[in-house]
């Protein structure tokens, strides 16, 4: 067994500077307004300038794998979407894509129009999430305007997944054989004027981050990882894409819908500064993209049931499923043991490939720069941190307003009328 | 003239009420739910909503609350330093605002020469920043007190070289002076090229001295953690707070009095407006007319109000166009840019002032009914 | 690709390179090759696969708690990595550590600097100690967790496991009244 290192931080002494160290060490995390889930690097520093990062995760660690082992592959679809509360879609699609090429030994194919619908939610999920993070990293560089505005921007895609799915963070548009939903024609309506703006809006903010001088300021330069490095620490992901890598699973190892037609026209981003500028240009530019993806399959969408009915039993196979997070590369490594339930699902997720690398570009940058650098690889330490031995078993159930979405709506612009100065 | 204890009266309530602390403290909660009103409105936000009228009262409320919150000492800091400190963080603005003309052409305290205590006050709230981040013992708090010294002693001599230019161009030692400088020549002394270019760089340096963004790089929230104010809370983080929002008055209130004209509006040019308001010249002349200095007052709180109001617009513009920038970019924009600048900038308007600015002035004399050069 | 070419030319070079040391490998599924290879061999399929193809990327480790009772490490590898319009080719490695009780394998990160993390949170969870590994830290586990429980074996129940364990015996012995 190794020894275990356990990072105690102290108080340092007040009065003479003479005998402070060389390098001091600063905590960042596991509680930092800079990080949106708890998470801990100590930094050691020399003035502002960092030499050595050292993390550690496992604050955000709930016991999925473990739990998973002990529900059925409907139940765990539902669990699986509780690793992220960002990516939850990902996951629950890497699930049944593992699931239901087990099942394909025995010959079930899932409707391809399911297989559509659940590449619309990813690809819609994808944009949500690259604008929080795009929010996220102006807020980290200081610039809460950026922050507020991309973030009024992502509210038309969360209206969208709010309205085809009914949830706003965990879909629960998967099963096991296909889709709980189908698409109607006024949500494809809505869906491409949707998509229109937010193209629109997503190229102003490109030209902004191209143009604005502080903004280059703050990312160019800085968090560099150099390719070579990047394919040495195995990072994935719009990580390795910024550091001129062309891997993309969407691409190198099709899934759903991404496996037909929309092959031809996929176009895999990458940029080649290698630090953090980077690592937002091809965030924006991706959305951009899946933008287009998104219109590209309302419009193709085929005809057919959204739901074959499954056989209850996974035969015996071992699936490994490869699915592009908003992050990187998802992993749902599966066994199934002719039951119902999985032997065994092990989930990777893109951060704990990516942390290496963070810590590596962390060596060398400024204090000031460690949280961008870190946000930089749009960290979701939830993902990382899955497995832990505690179930809260008398969960009180939640009181919901059950206020739907139209009600919601009616309510908002009714707030409006009366306070007639603050229309926008 | 009244008898000697009135007007020692007189001042102490000016001193304690008007246009003294309570005034001061409710332009500057009002300065702040303006600023943080219109930086709601330009990241399309509302901003404070519900207390009192659109939440004017917000800024209030929330200084009330601090008080009321739990007050955490580190068991490592210098506790009784931390408490000197958050109440120095709100007396020396305080102290400062005494010196702004407010209802008058000169402030409550005024003397010739309370430039040069001005510009050494100014220095101490830095110091009082940097002991307060170093009395914390805290290790985010220390490159927090790092960069609030580094960043606020360069910005010092901008400040001072703006003040002092103008203090060269009228020839007065005194904000009184300079206020009445402007009055006596009809024009402010930013209608000048290099005195306009020296308020721009004293509201940068504004910006800096105040800590907001992109220089709010000492209390960075997602860097440092607040920086040096990271170990306050409770009563001396609200002490700090409204300092800082007293200090943001005084910035843009000696701004106004150094180069748009003080509490001075339009009776700049308007001469039977100006000599109507003079008539009783002060509340403490029995030969006045009372109600002719209430006026008074109240039109020069009002024009005070405003101009430093539209000041402190420009101020969150500014703070909502950019991003925070780094300590050593924001070091060399000081000393490789602004310093030498303003430095070339002083020198330049020794040689401007004499003669362009009258000549320049004298076209546009035909505008203002008294209009006219030195 | 359904007809599982390319992933058999795969298959071939690696028997006609490793012979007997492969225990066993197929293919089941497009884009996928299962392969079982004893102890330190595994890195010289990595060694091999980054000069033949210029693999690069190690995708993920899991770790099995097999049926039989064996504690096997499964290394997911790019073998062939992607380059232009082709697609990657992934290998399943799996390595069985000789006994449960002291699970070693030998550690790849001195082929592969990135596989660190990923060993470091297998070695936490399954308790697979790997030889040769920089610094083995605990890194997902609270720090006063037990030594030598390891969440992920079979033989660590959680508290609805024993649950249903007590209900089934319950039951059995219902059903023998």
């Amino acid at each position: 067994m190794a020894e275990k290192k356990i990072v105690k931080v102290d108080a340092p002494k007040t009065g003479c500077v003479a005998c402070m160290p060389r390098t001091m060490e600063i905590p960042l995390g596991p509680q930092h307004p800079a990080l949106k889930e708890p998470e801990h690097f100590l930094l050691e520093v020399e003035g502002e300038v960092i030499v050595n990062a050292t993390p550690r995760i496992g604050y955000v660690h709930r016991g999925i794998e473990k739990l998973a082992e002990t529900k059925t592959y409907s139940q765990n679809l539902t669990l699986v979407e509780r690793v992220c509360g960002i990516c939850s879609h990902i996951h629950s699609i890497s699930l049944v894509n593992a699931t239901e090429t087990a099942l394909g030994l025995e010959g079930f194919k899932p409707p391809e129009r399911a297989e559509y619908i659940r590449t619309i939610v990813s690809e819609l999920e994808r944009i949500h999430s690259h604008i929080l993070w795009f929010g996220v990293a102006a807020h980290e560089i200081g610039f809460d305007t950026l922050f507020m505005l991309s973030w009024r921007d992502r509210e038309l895609t969360m209206d969208i997944l709010e309205d085809i799915s009914g949830n706003r963070v965990n879909y629960a548009i998967n099963e096991v054989g296909g889709t709980r939903r189908d698409l109607s024609e006024k949500q494809i309506a809505r869906m491409n004027k949707y998509m229109d703006i937010t193209i629109k809006r997503l190229k102003r903010y490109t030209e902004i981050c191209l143009k604005e001088d502080t903004i280059r300021l703050r990312t160019q330069g800085i968090g560099v990882l150099l390719p070579s490095t990047a394919k040495k620490l195995c990072a994935v992901g719009p990580t390795a894409r910024a550091s001129g890598l062309k891997i993309d699973i969407r691409y190198d190892d099709p899934y759903n819908a991404y496996a037909g037609p929309l092959r031809d026209i996929f176009n895999v981003i990458t940029y080649d500064t290698n630090d953090v500028f980077s690592r937002v240009v091809v965030r924006l530019l991706e959305i951009i993209e899946a933008c287009k993806y998104v219109k590209w399959l309302l419009a193709n969408l085929p005809d057919g049931p959204v739901f074959i009915k499954p056989p209850r039993k996974v035969p015996e196979a071992h699936v490994l499923s490869r699915t592009e997070a908003p992050r990187g590369e998802l992993i749902h490594y599966l066994w199934s043991n002719n039951t119902n339930k999985p032997y065994r699902l092990k989930i990777t997720t893109p951060t704990l490939a990516n942390i290496l690398s963070v810590a590596e570009m962390l060596k060398g940058d400024y204090i000031a720069d460690s949280t961008i650098t870190l946000a930089s690889i749009d960290p979701c330490f939830s993902c990382e941190d899955r497995i832990i031995t505690i179930i809260n078993k008398d969960r009180r159930k939640a009181k919901v307003d059950n206020l739907t979405m139209d009600q919601l709506r009616k309510y908002s612009r009714e707030w409006h009328a009366k306070n007639k100065r603050w229309k926008k | 003239m009244l008898a000697l204890w009135a007007q020692w009266l007189l001042l102490v309530l000016g001193i304690l009420f008007f246009p003294g602390i309570a005034f001061c403290i409710s332009l500057a909660l009002f300065d702040e739910w303006v600023d943080r009103k219109f930086y709601a409105a330009l990241q399309d936000r509302i901003g404070p909503l519900h207390t009192g009228f659109k939440g004017i009262a917000q800024p209030l409320a929330d200084f009330i609350k601090l008080l009321s919150n739990e007050d955490i000492e580190p068991s490592a800091a210098d506790k009784w330093g931390m408490r000197i400190m958050a109440i120095f963080g709100l007396a020396v603005p305080l102290v400062l605002l005494l010196f702004v003309p407010i209802i008058n052409t000169t402030g409550i305290i005024s003397f010739e020469g309370d430039l040069l205590l001005l510009s050494f006050l100014t220095t101490l709230l830095a110091l009082v920043i940097f002991l307060a981040g170093w009395f914390s013992a805290n290790r985010l708090a220390m490159p927090g007190t790092m960069r609030a010294a580094s960043q606020l002693l360069s910005f010092e001599i901008p400040i001072l070289l703006a003040m002092f230019s103008v203090a060269m161009r009228t020839g007065e030692l005194s904000v009184a002076g300079i206020v009445n400088w402007q009055m006596v020549h009809h024009r402010p002394v930013m209608f000048s090229l290099p005195m306009f270019m020296f308020l721009i760089i004293y509201l940068l340096a504004t910006q800096a001295e105040l800590e907001r963004t992109p220089f709010d790089i000492p209390v960075a929230e997602t860097e440092i953690v607040g920086g040096w104010e990271v170990e306050y809370s409770g009563k001396k983080l609200a002490f700090f707070r409204l300092g800082a929002d007293l200090q943001m008055i005084y910035s843009v209130g000696i701004a106004t009095s150094l180069f748009l004209g003080g509490p001075i509006g339009v009776e700049m040019w308007i001469p039977s407006f100006a000599d109507w308001l003079a008539s009783s010249a002060s509340l403490s002349n029995p030969n006045g007319i009372l109600w002719i200095a209430v006026i008074r007052m109240a039109y020069y709180v009002l024009i005070f109000a405003i101009k430093t109001t539209l000041l402190v617009l420009a101020l969150s513009t500014f703070r909502a166009l950019m991003a925070r920038i780094r300590i050593d970019q924001f070091l060399e924009f000081s000393w490789k840019w602004l310093i030498p600048v303003s430095l070339g900038l002083m020198i330049f308007s020794i040689f401007w002032v004499p003669w362009l600015d009258n000549t320049l002035w004298v076209k546009f004399e035909g505008l203002f009914p008294t209009g006219g050069g030195t | 690709m359904s007809d599982l070419k390319r992933e058999q030319q795969v298959v071939d070079a690696l028997k006609s390179h490793f012979g007997e040391k492969l225990l066993s490998i197929e293919t089941t599924f497009p884009r996928r090759i299962d392969c079982t290879v004893k102890d330190p061999n595994h890195l010289e399929v990595f060694k091999f696969a980054k000069e033949k193809w210029k693999a690069w990327h190690l995708i993920a480790i899991s770790s099995v708690d097999t049926p039989d009772g064996v504690i096997a490490a499964v290394y997911h590898f790019d073998i062939v990595p992607p380059h232009g319009t082709e697609t990657a080719i992934t290998l399943n490695l799996r390595v069985d550590a000789p006994n449960r009780e002291k699970a070693e394998i030998t550690s790849a990160v001195s082929v592969i600097p990135g596989a660190q993390f990923f060993e470091r949170e297998t070695h936490d969870l399954m308790g697979i100690y790997f030889k040769g590994h920089p610094q083995l830290d605990r890194l997902i586990l609270p720090d006063d967790f037990p030594d030598n429980v390891h969440p992920l074996r079979k033989d660590f129940l959680l508290e609805i496991q024993k649950e249903e364990a007590a209900k089934k015996a319950a039951r059995a012995a219902r059903a023998k009244k």
